[in-house]
C-alpha cells in the first residue's frame, strides 16, 4: 500500500468523529464528583462551624453561670464585684453573635441541599447542579459573607474574653482583648488568602462544565 | 483578553477541532485513564494558549503545536507510554467510546503510530494531516532537513509495514 493510500485511510477520520461522548458514564462520574465536592464542603467547612459555635455557646453560658452565682451566692472576696446590666448585655451579644454566625449557614446548607440531594435524571440536569454547586460553594467565599462571618466570631470571643477577665476580678481586661484581637486578624487574613486560591481552583471546573452545557444545548439546536 | 473571549474561543477550537485533540490522544494514551488525563491536559493547555494566539498561524497549527507538546512533555512524565508497552485492545475509555463503524485499517494506523517513538508520532501525525516539511519543523523546533530525513524513514516503515500486514490479510 502507497503512503498516499493510508493518507486517504486517515482522512476518513475527518468525516466522521472516532469517538463519541458516553453520557450515561459521563453522568455517574460528574454526580459521583458532586457528591465527593458536597461531602468535602460538608468536612471542611460546615462540620467545624458546627463544632465551634455550640462549644462557645457552651462556653458563654459557661462563664455566664459562673460569674451569676459568684454575684449572688458566693461569698465576695475584695477584689469581686457583682455582674452589671453591661455585663449581661455582653454575654447576650457574644451569644447572639455566635447563633448569628452559624443558624444563617445552617438554613442556607439545608436549602441548598434540597436541590442537591437527587440523582439527576439527565445530563443536563446534573451538568446545572454541578454548576450550582460549585456557584454555592464559590458564595460561602464571597467576601461579605467572610467579613460579616469573621466579625460575628470576633465579637463573640472579645466578648467572652473581656467576661472571663471580669470573672477573675478585672474590671477591664484590655490585656486578654489585645491579645485576642491581632489573633483573629490573623486568622481572618489567612482565611482570605486561602479562599482567593480556592476559589480559583474552582473556576476552572465551573468553566468545564459551562462548556459542556454550552456543547450541550448546541447538539439540541443542531438536531432540531 | 477577557475570560468571557478566551472561553468563547476555546469552545469554538474546542468544537471545530475535535478530532485534532482525539488523533493526538490516540497516539500518546494507551488506556481509557490516561486518554482522559491527556485529553484534559491537552484542553487546559490549549485553554491556557488562547490569549498568546496572534493569528500568524493556522488555528490548526497552533491547536498542533499545543496539543503535541503536551503530548510528549505528558509522555515523557508517564515513562510507562514510552515504548507503547500497553495496549488500547479491548480497553475502553470511560467517557469516550470508540464509533461503532471505526474503520479497522484506523486502528491499524493507530497501532503503527504508537510503536513509534515521541517526535516520530508527532511527525507521522503532521504528514497524515498534510502538514509541510517547514511548518513541522517549526512545530516541533527541528531543522527541515531533519523532518525530511525522518519522514521519509516513517514513510517506509509504515509502507513496508502495510504490506507485509496486507499480505497477512490485514
Amino acid at each position: 500500500m502507497e503512503f498516499e493510500n493510508l493518507q486517504a485511510i486517515w482522512d476518513t477520520q475527518n468525516d466522521k468523529p472516532v469517538f463519541a461522548m458516553q453520557d450515561a458514564r459521563l453522568l455517574v462520574a460528574l454526580y459521583q464528583q458532586r457528591e465527593h465536592q458536597r461531602r468535602r464542603l460538608f468536612k471542611q467547612h460546615f462540620m467545624p462551624m458546627y463544632i465551634v459555635a455550640p462549644i462557645g455557646l457552651v462556653g458563654v453560658g459557661f462563664v455566664f453561670l459562673a460569674f451569676f452565682m459568684k454575684s449572688i451566692y458566693i461569698k465576695k472576696i475584695a477584689r469581686d464585684f457583682p455582674m452589671s446590666a453591661w455585663d449581661y448585655a455582653a454575654f447576650a451579644v457574644a451569644a447572639g453573635a455566635l447563633v448569628a454566625m452559624v443558624v444563617p449557614m445552617y438554613i442556607e446548607r439545608k436549602r441548598h441541599e434540597r436541590t442537591q440531594q437527587v440523582f439527576a435524571p439527565s445530563l443536563r440536569e446534573e451538568l446545572d447542579r454541578g454548576m450550582a454547586q460549585l456557584d454555592f460553594e464559590v458564595g460561602l467565599h464571597s467576601t461579605s459573607r467572610m467579613a460579616r462571618f469573621y466579625g460575628l466570631f470576633t465579637i463573640a470571643v472579645v466578648l467572652f474574653v473581656w467576661e472571663v477577665g471580669r470573672l477573675n476580678g478585672n474590671p477591664t481586661s484590655w490585656g486578654l482583648v489585645w491579645m485576642t484581637v491581632p489573633s483573629m486578624i490573623a486568622a481572618s487574613w489567612a482565611s482570605f488568602a486561602a479562599k482567593k486560591a480556592m476559589v480559583e481552583k474552582l473556576l476552572p471546573r465551573k468553566r468545564a462544565l459551562e462548556s459542556m452545557r454550552a456543547a450541550l444545548e448546541e447538539d439540541v439546536v443542531a438536531r432540531s | 483578553m477577557q475570560d468571557d473571549d478566551q472561553q468563547r474561543l476555546f469552545d469554538q477550537w474546542l468544537k471545530s477541532h475535535q478530532g485534532l485533540f482525539f488523533k493526538v490522544v490516540r497516539a500518546y494514551a494507551f488506556t481509557a485513564q490516561d486518554q482522559e488525563d491527556l485529553f484534559q491536559e491537552i484542553s487546559t493547555q490549549v485553554w491556557r494558549s488562547v490569549p498568546g494566539f496572534r493569528g500568524d498561524a493556522a488555528v490548526t497549527t497552533w491547536i498542533y503545536r499545543v496539543a503535541l507538546n503536551t503530548a510528549i512533555a505528558w509522555t515523557q512524565k508517564e515513562r510507562r507510554h514510552r515504548d507503547g508497552k500497553q495496549s488500547l485492545d479491548g480497553v475502553e475509555p470511560a467517557f469516550l467510546q470508540a464509533s461503532p463503524a471505526a474503520d479497522p485499517r484506523i486502528e491499524w494506523l493507530y497501532d503503527q503510530i504508537r510503536q513509534l517513538n515521541e517526535i516520530d508520532r508527532s511527525l507521522t501525525l503532521l504528514l497524515l494531516d498534510g502538514f509541510s516539511y517547514k511548518e513541522m519543523a517549526a512545530m516541533l523546533g527541528i531543522t527541515e532537513n531533519y523532518v525530511g530525513v525522518k519522514i521519509n524513514r516513517i514513510k517506509a516503515h509504515l509502507t513496508g509495514k502495510s504490506r507485509e500486514e496486507i499480505g497477512n490479510g490485514v
